[in-house]
């Protein structure tokens, strides 16, 4: 580096041999946190605009339900009260779960972040190979990676606790133990986390970390959409009491979210030598397991990272030769064939490939799984409780029609939901290697064809599929209650009729949700990422929900409204109704469609520049 | 000329070529005629505006100003056609990572509308020729770099381009890998393929190419054979002489002398 004077390209003297930066891991420690912190600062301050505006619009959303769960919290604390006639135990039962699900939810971060944080970052070649410390490495990235996530965990954790105080009329020892208890409780998992993830690297393959990730992130959503959705259920056949005992049975004595509930609800009533004795507890017990946790993680931390250096880079496979490929199923992807040959050569090979690299990546199945669950969960429902006017064994003629349009729009909201995050990344998907197809001769139309057909294609088969399946339930509840014998008064129940109506709606409906799709996907795409979840960004996924809700609901509302009006009769007076919805229906789709994909070949024109 | 007939004498040429990105002008006013059959080499330091002055060449960056004809045909009138004559290899070849070497040339294929019977055809005699048929069924992502810079080469000639734009081929390449790129760059040059080469290694330009470009700071600062340049620049030596002596060579000369 030159100094002001010397002339430029002047190499200074050779300074003494370099020294050890510093004689303390825990300053190189915060000196290399430092580093991150600015990198999200600058990611922050002097990214795109949009990037800026999105943080803010998050934040004020994050806000929003911040107030809405203090709120919630402090009136379900009253009305618990009210119910149990101020039973402590029952009312402990909202910090007790509140800080049992913190607890959980930080055991699953904990892991994936870590493993992200330790082995998965792109920097670590440079930091292990620096003259620095691996332990300040290894704290770094572990505080790098679980700070922020947790900080998000904890403040979810603390505004409900903090409106149970306000019910509850608690005194300032509660809510100063409050943000203790909130710091003590996530030590374990992270020592657990960290260790766990020492372990993992030795036994999976460096390829399939990446993989592991996206399987635990998988879990956690479809768990989080089955809960959600069956907790309506449960609503239906029990009390709050009931509720509120099942809650009270699972409180473990042993769990440092119990130790801290009783430390955090005895500060509440003023029992200031309970609330230190659960306190101290539960930070000496926790302090007992992170320090030889992390000690043993640290230890192994090299030795893994070796090891996975031995096995290639993260995820990269090491020679991972794909059985059903042969030179047969390769040649495919150069030659259009059947209903294919109708498209060009470069449409038939962009979605070829496409369809191939989308199911090989498991990190974008990930991402499709919640909604799937929705899906599976809606045609369980739909099967086990099936939806019938009280007290009458046979239906209306009205009330299948009606029921047929609500399978519809299940299977348009289910498919809608998976192939729209298709669609808003179809064009982010090509990343880096976008290069290719902008090269080649390709027009913009045959780009934007491809890659609409890529998630249409899926999607009018997942779409028959799922009315199929919720049509056949509610045949066999129609079935049920008509006690016929069971194959023959199915068939009876089923009207194929209905079903192909219903399965019209919904590729009509989802030809206009994946266009506009395609579109915000085309203005805003990211070909910058390394792990496929950044490909979407939170704006894009909020803007996209308000334009194909809307559409869709227009849409929708327009090709039930003459099915209702007429009892699904088409002959007759309700001729004209027919006519008009149909009219505005497939009018309005086809505006949307057109217009939708004539923006995205505009804008494809201008991706990679 | 007729446009669209690929008449024309040069199978490269730029027309003040500008492309500017705010108030700095990365190539300003490039001006190159390059016949068939040439192996072009364009030479400049660091940011002096090579890898700009490729991607307008291949429609992936729009110039500011200037017109680009390949084989004739003006590039952004007709891109497609221009398109459909010409290859490209950049300098960090990102590929799909989730294709097989063997669909991912298969894919380029079907980009470049070869059809099948002839795609399977080169392709089969393309992957032994880059050694790359015993892993041509595993995932790209399992692929060494040089493994990768063989594979987009493959898939580069799958359609028999009129034109191969190459930008730092060889970084990655073993020196096997190298000669080979180099005796398939000549062979084509042979056979009137026109190749525009960027590269860092001048020992490369110098046996490879017929002409040299040099350009630095968006500005062609010299062209011609190695010869006509040797006597433009009144230096005596290498082709490295002269690119540093016009390109500001002695502030190098000078880093190296004192780190030896």
């Amino acid at each position: 580096m030159s100094t002001a004077g010397e002339p430029a390209g002047r190499v200074p003297p050779r300074a003494a041999p370099p020294t050890a930066p510093s004689d303390s891991w825990i300053r190189e420690t915060l000196w290399l946190v430092r580093g991150r912190w600015r990198i999200a600062v600058n990611s922050v301050l002097r990214g795109a605009r949009w990037r800026a505006a999105t943080y803010a619009v998050v934040g004020v959303a994050l806000a929003f339900l911040g107030v809405m769960a203090l709120g919630g919290s402090y009136f379900l604390t009253v009305w618990i009260e009210r119910l149990t006639g101020s039973d402590a135990t029952a009312v402990d039962v909202l910090p007790a779960t509140v800080l049992s699900a913190t607890l959980s939810l930080s055991v699953l971060v904990s892991f994936t972040v870590a493993l992200a944080a330790l082995y998965l970052s792109a920097d670590l070649d440079l930091l292990l190979s620096a003259p620095v410390s691996r332990r300040s490495v290894f704290a770094s990235k572990l505080i790098g990676g679980l700070l922020p996530s947790h900080l998000l965990i904890l403040t979810m954790a603390f505004v409900p606790l903090i409106g149970h105080g306000l019910a509850l009329d608690y005194g300032p020892a509660y809510f100063a133990a409050v943000p203790l208890a909130l710091a003590l409780l996530p030590l374990v998992p992270m020592a657990v986390g960290a260790l766990a993830v020492m372990l993992v690297v030795r036994h999976v393959s460096p390829s399939r970390l990446g993989d592991v990730v996206a399987l635990i992130v998988a879990a956690m959503t479809l768990s989080i959409a089955l809960v959600a959705g069956g907790a309506r259920q449960l609503q239906d056949v029990v009390s709050l009491a009931q509720i509120i005992d099942v809650f009270e049975r699972v409180r473990t004595p042993y769990s440092p979210a119990e130790w801290l509930t009783r430390g955090l609800t005895a500060a509440g009533r003023d029992q200031s030598g309970e609330a230190v004795k659960w306190f101290l507890v539960a930070a000496a017990v926790s302090l007992a397991i992170l320090v030889p946790m992390l000690f043993a993680a640290e230890r192994l931390y090299f030795s893994g990272w070796t090891h996975i250096q031995a096995g290639g880079p993260p995820r990269r496979a090491g020679s991972r030769h794909l059985p059903w490929n042969n030179v047969d199923a390769a040649a495919s992807l150069s030659q259009p064939s059947g209903l294919f040959s109708l498209l060009s050569s470069p449409t038939v090979a962009i979605m070829r490939k496409d369809f191939r690299i989308i199911p090989r990546d498991l990190t974008n199945m990930a991402q499709v799984l919640s909604p799937l669950a929705i899906g599976v969960f809606f045609v369980l429902q739909r099967l086990l409780y099936p939806v019938r006017l009280r007290g009458m064994a046979t239906q209306p003629e009205l009330i299948d029609p009606l029921l047929a349009m609500l399978s519809a729009g299940v299977a348009a909201a289910v498919g809608a939901m998976i192939m729209s995050r298709f669609c808003l990344t179809a064009f982010s998907i090509e990343g880096r290697s976008y290069w290719l197809i902008r090269s080649a001769p390709v027009s913009n139309r045959e780009i934007v064809t491809a890659k609409y057909l890529v998630s249409m294609v899926p999607y009018v088969v997942l779409g028959g599929v799922l009315v199929l399946l919720l049509e056949l339930a509610r045949a066999f509840g129609d079935a049920r209650a008509a006690g016929g014998a069971m194959p023959g008064a199915l068939l009876e129940a089923f009207d194929p009729l209905l079903a192909v109506y219903a399965w019209f709606v919904v590729v009509v409906v989802g030809a206009g949700v994946l266009a506009i799709n395609l579109a915000i996907g085309a203005a805003r795409p990211n070909m910058r990422w390394d792990t496929p979840h950044e490909m979407l960004t939170p704006d894009v996924g909020c803007l996209s929900l308000v334009l194909y809700g809307a559409y869709g609901f227009l849409a929708t509302m327009a090709l039930l409204v003459p099915v209702a009006a007429s009892g699904f009769n088409v002959v007759g007076s309700s001729g004209p109704m027919w006519g008009l919805g149909l009219g505005l229906g497939l009018g309005l789709t086809a505006a949307v469609v057109s217009t939708s994909l004539v923006l995205a070949a505009g804008e494809t024109a201008a991706i990679g520049q | 000329m007729v446009p669209g007939q690929g008449s024309s004498p040069w199978m490269i040429e730029t027309r003040d070529l500008t492309k500017c990105f705010g108030e700095v002008c990365a190539v300003d006013s490039l001006n190159l005629k390059i016949p068939p059959g040439e192996i072009f080499g364009f030479l400049g330091p660091n940011g002096a505006g090579k890898t700009t002055t490729i991607r307008m060449l291949v429609g992936l960056t729009p110039p500011t100003s200037g017109e680009v004809l390949i084989d004739g045909l003006e590039l952004e009138e007709e891109s497609l056609a221009a398109r459909a004559r010409m290859a490209y290899l950049p300098d960090t070849p990102y590929l799909y990572e989730k294709l097989t070497g063997r669909e991912f040339i298969h894919f380029v294929a079907g980009l470049y509308r070869v059809p099948s019977d002839r795609a399977e055809r080169r392709i089969n005699d393309l992957l032994p020729l880059f050694g790359l048929e015993d892993r041509a069924d595993d995932l790209i992502e399992s692929y060494s770099h040089g493994m990768q810079q063989k594979t987009v080469l493959a898939a580069a000639l799958v359609h028999d381009p009129k034109v191969l734009f190459l930008d730092e081929p060889t970084v990655g390449l073993d020196p096997r890998s190298a000669r080979l790129l180099r005796d398939i760059l000549q062979q084509l040059s042979r056979r009137g393929t026109t190749v525009f080469l960027s590269t860092h290694i001048l020992e490369i330009a110098e046996r490879m190419c017929q002409r040299i470009g040099i350009i630095d700071e968006g500005r062609l600062i010299a062209l011609g054979t190695v010869d006509e340049l040797h006597e433009r620049a009144q230096v005596s030596g290498s082709l490295e002489d002269i690119f540093l002596d016009l390109t500001g060579g002695p502030a190098y000369a000078e880093i190296a002398e004192v780190l030896s």
